[in-house]
């Protein structure tokens, strides 16, 4: 009679597949899952933010600023952004973005209002708040009108 | 007859592999819940593009995510709120959490300023100053 293979001592040396293919699957799965397809998001605090902690909403006018403030509208005249920088009407981002750099060497401390027209894409407006800060204005609040 | 002793030291091992299965689902299981506790925040959207954008840290101020969709759709918490429904649940926010609210605007980049603007007067109106507004870097967009 022939003996089992388990009582004779002799180990078989097979390697099975299956369990190695199941583990590099979901290690597959986790590495899939846990990398990032998405753009990165970052978050730019609003001027909002400067007044925290002080009590009711402080109406900023211009006049009442110890400096005359640095007013940039953005006017949205067909389909197309136009910017006003200190009653200079601008056409290019780029020349806003000299001009902004120009008053930012003089004085950064200025105030900046941004004052969009209802009909701008916020994307511009963006544009203009962040060349803002690369310029290094310190105090850049956008103008927001009551409903 | 004798009965044959089959389980020798020899055989006597722990078998890993069963083990990591499950481990391994148990991870992914977290992950894709974790995941989709976050969907709030990540309806996808066009945010406008910034250099000057800081990364996004989990702070312990309690946060609320307000979202403006393409159309102008204002949304919070994945459902549409007009504007009244949005002041009254701000202020419920900020009441809740002692006056220590942080709001985060994400708005697709495309929404006219008139559908932003709103939003941001009522945070100023009820007094939270803490608001930020989500962008993308240039070169990642």
């Amino acid at each position: 009679m022939k003996k089992p293979s388990i009582l004779t001592g002799q180990r078989r040396l097979d390697v099975k597949m299956t369990p190695m293919i199941d583990v590099v699957f979901l290690l597959l799965v986790f590495f899939v899952w846990t990398a990032s397809f998405q753009i990165a998001e970052y978050i730019l605090p609003s001027a909002l933010s400067v007044n925290e902690g002080s009590g009711d909403p402080a109406e900023v006018r211009p006049e009442q600023l110890d400096f005359e403030p640095v007013v940039v509208e953005i006017l949205w005249r067909n389909q197309q952004p136009a910017w006003i920088v200190s009653e200079t009407v601008l056409s290019d981002l780029e020349q806003v973005r000299q001009t902004l750099f120009r008053v930012a060497a003089v004085k950064h401390d200025l105030p900046l209002i941004i004052d969009p027209q209802a009909g701008v894409p916020f994307g511009d407006v963006i544009d203009v708040y962040d060349i803002s800060q690369i310029a290094g204005f310190q105090e850049i609040q956008f103008a927001i009108e009551e409903i | 007859m004798r009965i044959p002793i089959i389980s020798t030291s020899d055989d006597q091992q722990f078998n890993m592999t069963p083990m990591i299965d499950v481990v391994f689902l148990l991870i992914i299981f977290f992950l894709v819940s974790s995941h989709l506790a976050k969907q709030e925040s990540q309806i996808p959207l066009s945010l406008p593009r910034a250099e000057t954008g800081q990364e996004l840290q989990d702070e312990a101020t309690d946060r609320v995510t307000v979202n403006v969709l393409a159309d102008g759709e204002i949304q919070l918490g994945g459902r549409r709120l007009p504007l009244d429904e949005l002041r009254r649940r701000l202020a419920y926010e900020l009441h809740e959490q002692e006056g220590r609210l942080q709001v985060r605007i994400r708005s697709d980049r495309n929404v006219p300023y008139q559908f932003v603007e709103p939003i941001m007067l009522i945070c100023a109106k009820a007094g939270i100053w803490n608001v930020q507004i989500s962008v993308v870097r240039q070169q990642e967009s």
